[in-house]
């Protein structure tokens, strides 16, 4: 089984997360700010990480710097509210930008073609 | 999005901070330079005082002012000699720049008014010292060339003050009106035949005619020209060195520009020029031969000196203002960008949780998730809700619907619906209130606003618990109530403080960056003011002062 690590300060929305990505068969872990995924990652590296953006202290981009400074081989997901974000190169380097929505089908896609090696 | 205000904001900087140590540079080695002899230790007390706390009260930070002072004071910029003036300037500029941030147009006027008085006191003080040292009859003249330059300061400054809001569009500074006046107040009162401004255009090498009065006013077209090097002006601007034609009729330098100027018999023109180079030219003309000798000279002289500091003054703020500009669409696009952000990331969470959950409910309609989802759902309804509020309330104030209202009970009520279920968050609420405080007018809905968002911030900076004290207070012989709502949470830091009320600044990652601003304009709308104070030891306090109408006529 598959380990997922989601990073989102909205915890409403991390709730909906871990319902659903459980449903389709992952072990789900929810932090709600990037310190303590950052911690989470160097103790116990996930297969996957979901990071949102805009966090409370230190925002996803650049958690996600640290991420990669850490072990450069964790595939991460950036999910955010907003497009564009995407302009920003250091988004670049994560495997996959989704922009949020009610419609989860695209977060699963990313997810399953991130774990099987596939680039999005 | 932060990096590229950042990159721009510091390129910014650096051009101005180079046009300034330029501007410096060329101040140093002008012939003001020698009067630094004459200034230093002459700037009366009074005079700095005023100036200075002009800048304490106006401009600039206590911190920023003390430091300012006591570099004056140390020595490190001799009180008042230009080179000090300039040193005041820049710092005032750079003062000035930082606060640009909060488009306070308000300091830029004010601005505007120390650099009018800076640069009256300097005339002023070279007319002084140059009456002593000439005759008597000079003296006189100077003294009234310095009067009339004093008015136009004054009139100047005035106009400052009251139409700061036109200002934002026009420059107070109007180099062309200065230069029409001075053209104007130099024939008169020295009844010269002609009296004409040119400066020099670097690209084409000629000179133009900015400004004229006297007998030929309606002979020279608009924008008369002449090259360098041609004429007695053009002669003048070429070398830097003024030229006293007293017959000029026989004068092969000379150019008849319409046949009318053959009745001059005389031509006095000296340059306007900082050390390095030639900016233009003052002309002066007499029907009569010999009618020019050295008093005139010096005396043109002086004025010149003057108009160079004027120009240079009026480029300085053209180009500045230029760069304000720059600086301001730019602040103004990046609010832009940081608000769709915001916005984005407040519509699209809740909508995306609202739809996932209900998606969610559509797959497996299981009692557990049908509680969870529901409750969730209502949540993010709600804040939306509130969201949408906050947009209007900003965009499209409300007419305020006043009643009077026992503050206290007010101020319970709203905190009790905001404080739900934080007592075990370990917040102990005090209220205190003077027995015979009158009702207070408020319009209670969007008082209630107000106080919510006030509550939410201090909860919100003591999330592991802390003291909440309200204080209500009518002092005698005060006009107003005051409430003061006091946290012990970390307090405001001081880099944030001027942003704080500026809409869609947040602290948070949630919420518009509007509660704030909101609340601050409903306060303003009851005539009232709001404030804070960052508490050294600890917390912050928020102040809402309202007109105490109980003395005053009914609403």
């Amino acid at each position: 089984m598959k380990n997922i690590l989601i990073a989102d300060d909205d915890q409403n929305l991390a709730l909906l997360y871990e319902q659903e990505l459980t449903d389709e068969g992952y072990r789900v872990d929810v932090v709600h700010d990037a310190q303590t995924a950052i911690e989470r990652v160097k103790e116990n590296p996930p297969d996957l990480l979901i990071l949102d953006i805009r966090m409370p202290g230190m925002d996803g981009i650049e958690a996600l710097n640290h991420i990669l400074g850490i072990n450069n081989q964790l595939p991460v997901i950036l999910n955010t509210a907003y497009s564009n974000h995407k302009d920003n190169y250091l988004t670049w380097s994560a495997n996959a930008y989704v922009v949020k929505s009610s419609d989860l089908s695209k977060l699963k896609t990313a997810i399953n073609d991130v774990l099987t090696g596939e680039e999005v | 999005m932060k990096n590229t205000e950042q990159n721009l904001y510091h390129v910014l900087t650096t051009q101005r901070a180079s046009l300034l140590s330029e501007w410096q540079r060329r101040v140093r080695h002008t012939s003001v330079l020698q009067l630094r002899e004459d200034f230093d230790g002459h700037a009366p007390d009074d005079v700095l005082e005023e100036f200075f706390d002009l800048i304490v009260t106006q401009i600039t930070t206590k911190q920023e002012y003390h430091l300012l002072r006591q570099r004056i004071f140390s020595g490190e910029i001799n009180a008042f000699s230009p080179d000090a003036a300039c040193r005041l300037l820049i710092a005032l500029k750079k003062t000035v720049l930082k606060r640009l941030k909060n488009f306070t147009h308000n300091a830029e006027a004010i601005f505007d008014e120390i650099l009018l008085r800076i640069s009256a006191y300097y005339h002023e003080m070279r007319y002084r010292n140059l009456a002593q040292s000439q005759s008597q009859n000079l003296r006189q003249r100077n003294i009234e060339i310095a009067r009339l330059l004093a008015v136009e300061k004054q009139r100047a400054a005035h106009l400052t003050t009251n139409n700061r809001i036109a200002q934002m569009a026009l420059s107070t500074l109007d180099p062309d009106e200065i230069f029409r006046r001075i053209v104007h107040e130099v024939q008169q009162s020295f009844n010269y035949q002609h009296v004409s401004l040119y400066f020099v255009e670097t690209h084409s090498n000629q000179m133009i005619m900015k400004a004229r009065a006297g007998v030929y006013e309606k002979h020279f077209p608009e924008g008369y020209r002449q090259n360098v090097g041609e004429g007695i002006v053009g002669h003048v601007v070429a070398s830097g060195n003024p030229i006293m034609a007293n017959d000029v009729g026989n004068d092969p330098r000379r150019i008849i520009a319409f046949p009318q100027e053959k009745n001059t018999r005389a031509e006095l023109c000296v340059p306007i020029k900082t050390a390095d180079r030639v900016l233009g030219a003052l002309d002066v003309l007499s029907r009569k031969k010999n009618g020019f000798n050295w008093t005139d000279v010096q005396s043109l002289t002086v004025l010149t000196d003057q108009l160079a500091w004027v120009i240079h003054n009026a480029h300085l703020f053209q180009e500045t203002r230029e760069l304000q500009d720059e600086l301001v669409q730019s602040e103004r696009l990046s609010v832009i960008g940081e608000m769709s952000a915001r916005i984005a990331h407040e519509i699209r969470n809740p909508l995306a949780t609202i739809g996932g959950f209900a998606r969610s409910l559509q797959r497996a309609p299981t009692p557990d998730r049908i509680d969870t989802a529901a409750r969730i759902i209502s949540c993010e309804v709600t804040r939306l809700e509130e969201l949408l509020t906050d947009i209007l309330n900003y965009t499209r104030p409300r007419e305020l619907e006043l009643e009077p209202v026992n503050l206290p009970d007010l101020i319970t009520d709203v905190y009790h619906q905001v404080g739900e279920g934080l007592e075990d968050r370990g917040i102990a609420y005090r209220q205190n209130a003077p027995s015979d405080l009158p009702e207070t007018p408020v319009d209670p809905a969007q008082f209630k606003q107000v106080l919510i968002n006030i509550f939410k911030n201090a909860f919100q900076a003591m999330p592991n618990g802390g003291k909440l004290h309200v204080h209500i207070r009518k002092k005698e012989n005060q006009p107003h109530i005051e409430i003061e709502i006091r946290d012990t949470g970390p307090g405001i830091p001081a880099e944030i403080q001027d942003e704080i009320f500026k809409p869609y600044f947040t602290t948070k990652t949630t919420g518009t960056g509007l509660g704030l601003v909101i609340s601050k304009q409903i306060v303003e709308r009851h005539e009232g003011t709001l404030s804070f104070a960052s508490h050294s030891d600890s917390g912050a306090s928020i102040f809402i002062h309202l007109p105490d109408l109980s003395s005053r006529r009914p609403l």
